[in-house]
C-alpha cells in the first residue's frame, strides 16, 4: 500500500512537472523531484527518479544526449557539498544551491550546444537560468510540503 | 568520506561520463533511447491535454463565439469566388507550361504528398535549447529527420528528431536552421538561417551585384536536397552592402506565423506517383463563366495576408510573427 501511494505520488509529480515545463519553456521542474529524492535518502527511489528525469529531459530536448545527465550529477554534488556546510533547512543553503544550479544550467546547456556547433540564444538561456534559480526555492518548499502531507497520510495508514 | 576519496570518485565519474558521451557520439544509442522513451512518454502526457484544450476552443469558437460570422462568411464567399476565377485564368498558362516543358525535354518536378500533423507542444524542458515544436506524428507516419514542415503560408522548419509516434521540428527562426532559397522575382540565391526569437532570419551568401527588391518573396530553391522547389519561405525586409563581408546583408521575415502554430503539413516525396493531388484539385475547380478582369484584381489570399505590399488590413508580419 505504501509503495503504491509512493508510486502514485511520483507519477503525479512527473505529470505536473511535464505540464509545467510545457507552459514555461526552458525551465527544469523535474529537478525539484531529484532534490526531494536526495533529501529522503532512499537510494533505489533516488536512482529511479534521476533515471526518469534524465530520459524525459533528454528525450524531449533538442540537444544531443549528455547535458541532463551532467546537470543532475552536478546537482547531487552541489546538494551534498552544501549539506556538508549548512543545515538542509537553512535559507542560505537553499539560496546557494538554487543559484549554483541556475549557473550550471547555463554552463552545461551552452557547452553541449557549442560542442555540437549548435547556435543557442545566449540572452534567452541566461534569462531562463535566472528564472530557474529563482523558481527552485518556492517550488522546493511546495513539493516538500506536499510530500510531507503524503508522508503524514502514510504514517496514519 | 575523505577528500581524497571524493576526488577519486569525481575523476572516475568524469571518465564514465566521457566514455558514455563518446560512445553515444559514435553509435547514437543513448539519443535513440531518450527519443524512444522520453519523447514518447511526454507526447503521451501532452496529447490528452491538447485534445481537451483544442476541444474547448473548438466548441467555443464554433458554437458560442458566433459574433460577425455572417459578415465573415460573405467576405470569404467573395474571396473564394475571386480565387477560383484567378485559378481559372491560370489554367491556360499551366497547360502551356506543361507543353513547353515537354517540348524542351524538361524533367517533371518530383511530386510531393502532404500529411497533416498537430502541434502538441513547444520547447519543453531545459534541454530544448533550440526553437522547436513537438508534433503528434512520428517516423511511423513518415516524419523522418529532415522532413520539410510547412503551413499553407510557407515553410515552418524541418523534422529534427522523431520516434514512432512523435517528432520534434526545428523552426526556421532558429540559428541552427539553414534552408536553401531563391528570390521569386530577381532570382538571387541564398541560404536563410534564423537569428533567434524576435529577430528576422538572415539570408547568407547573397552576391553583391544581386538586385534585391524589398518585399519580394523568397522561395525554396530545392538545392539543399530536402525541400521541394518553390515553397514560399519569407519576404525580404532589408538588404544592404556589408562592410566586412563580400556578400550583402539581407534580412527576411518568415511568411508562416511561427507563434501559436496549431496544425502543420509534413511533405514527403510521392514515389511512383504521376499526378500531384494539388494539381487535380486545381483542375477540378469549375470554370466561372462570369469571371472578369475586375474579379481577378484582388490579390491572392496568401499575399494579402502576409505580404507588406499586399495592402490588406494586416499589413505585413510584425516582429512577433517571427517568434
Amino acid at each position: 500500500m505504501r509503495l503504491a501511494r509512493n508510486i502514485a505520488w511520483w507519477l503525479c509529480f512527473f505529470l505536473a512537472g511535464v505540464y509545467a515545463q510545457s507552459i514555461l519553456s526552458g525551465i527544469d521542474f523535474l529537478l525539484i523531484g531529484v532534490i526531494i529524492a536526495l533529501q529522503e535518502r532512499r537510494p533505489v527511489q533516488l536512482a529511479w527518479v534521476i533515471l526518469a528525469a534524465i530520459l524525459l529531459q533528454e528525450g524531449v530536448g533538442t540537444l544531443p544526449f549528455g547535458s541532463a545527465l551532467l546537470f543532475y550529477v552536478f546537482a547531487i554534488i552541489v546538494f551534498y557539498g552544501g549539506r556538508a556546510l549548512f543545515e538542509a533547512e537553512n535559507f542560505f543553503f537553499i539560496f546557494l544551491v538554487s543559484a549554483l544550479l541556475g549557473l550550471l544550467h547555463f554552463i552545461f546547456t551552452f557547452a553541449i550546444a557549442d560542442l555540437h556547433s549548435l547556435h543557442t540564444d545566449i540572452t534567452r538561456l541566461g534569462v531562463e537560468s535566472v528564472i530557474q534559480a529563482l523558481l527552485i526555492p518556492p517550488l522546493w518548499r511546495l513539493a516538500y510540503f506536499l510530500r510531507g502531507k503524503e508522508k503524514e497520510n502514510e504514517n496514519r495508514a | 568520506m575523505t577528500l581524497k576519496r571524493a576526488f577519486a570518485l569525481l575523476v572516475l565519474g568524469l571518465f564514465v561520463y566521457l566514455g558514455l558521451y563518446t560512445w553515444n557520439e559514435r553509435t547514437g544509442s543513448l539519443n535513440s533511447l531518450a527519443e524512444n522513451t522520453g519523447l514518447e512518454i511526454v507526447g503521451a502526457i501532452l496529447l490528452p491535454a491538447e485534445w481537451v484544450t483544442s476541444g474547448i476552443s473548438d466548441t467555443w469558437s464554433r458554437y458560442v463565439d458566433l459574433v460577425n460570422v455572417r459578415e465573415e462568411r460573405d467576405i470569404l464567399a467573395e474571396r473564394l469566388e475571386n480565387a477560383t476565377a484567378a485559378i481559372n485564368s491560370l489554367h491556360e498558362d499551366r497547360h502551356e507550361l506543361l507543353r513547353l516543358r515537354e517540348l524542351m525535354h524538361f524533367s517533371e518536378p518530383k511530386d510531393w504528398t502532404a500529411i497533416g500533423a498537430r502541434v502538441i507542444g513547444t520547447r519543453i524542458g531545459p534541454q530544448a535549447a533550440l526553437n522547436s515544436v513537438i508534433l503528434n506524428k512520428g517516423f511511423s507516419d513518415g516524419a523522418l529527420p529532415g522532413t520539410p514542415v510547412v503551413t499553407r503560408l510557407g515553410v515552418v522548419g524541418q523534422v529534427l528528431r522523431s520516434n514512432p509516434n512523435f517528432s520534434t521540428v526545428l523552426l526556421v527562426n532558429d540559428p541552427s536552421c539553414r534552408i536553401a532559397v531563391i528570390s521569386q522575382e530577381t532570382r538571387f540565391p541564398g541560404i536563410i538561417g534564423g537569428q533567434g526569437l524576435g529577430k528576422p532570419p538572415m539570408v547568407y551568401y547573397v552576391p553583391p551585384n544581386a538586385q534585391v527588391k524589398i518585399g519580394e518573396f523568397l522561395i525554396t530553391s530545392g538545392l539543399d536536397g530536402l525541400f521541394p522547389k518553390g515553397i514560399p519561405v519569407a519576404w525580404v525586409e532589408d538588404a544592404r552592402p556589408s562592410d566586412t563581408s563580400p556578400f550583402q546583408t539581407v534580412t527576411a521575415w518568415p511568411l508562416a506565423s511561427l507563434s501559436g502554430l496549431e496544425e502543420v503539413l509534413l511533405l514527403q516525396p510521392a514515389a511512383g506517383r504521376k499526378e500531384n493531388p494539388f494539381n487535380r484539385f486545381v483542375d477540378d475547380l469549375p470554370l466561372l463563366p462570369e469571371a472578369t478582369p475586375q474579379s481577378l484584381t484582388p490579390a491572392l489570399p496568401l499575399s494579402s495576408a502576409t505580404h507588406p505590399a499586399g495592402g490588406a488590413p494586416q499589413a505585413g508580419p510584425s516582429p512577433e510573427q517571427g517568434e
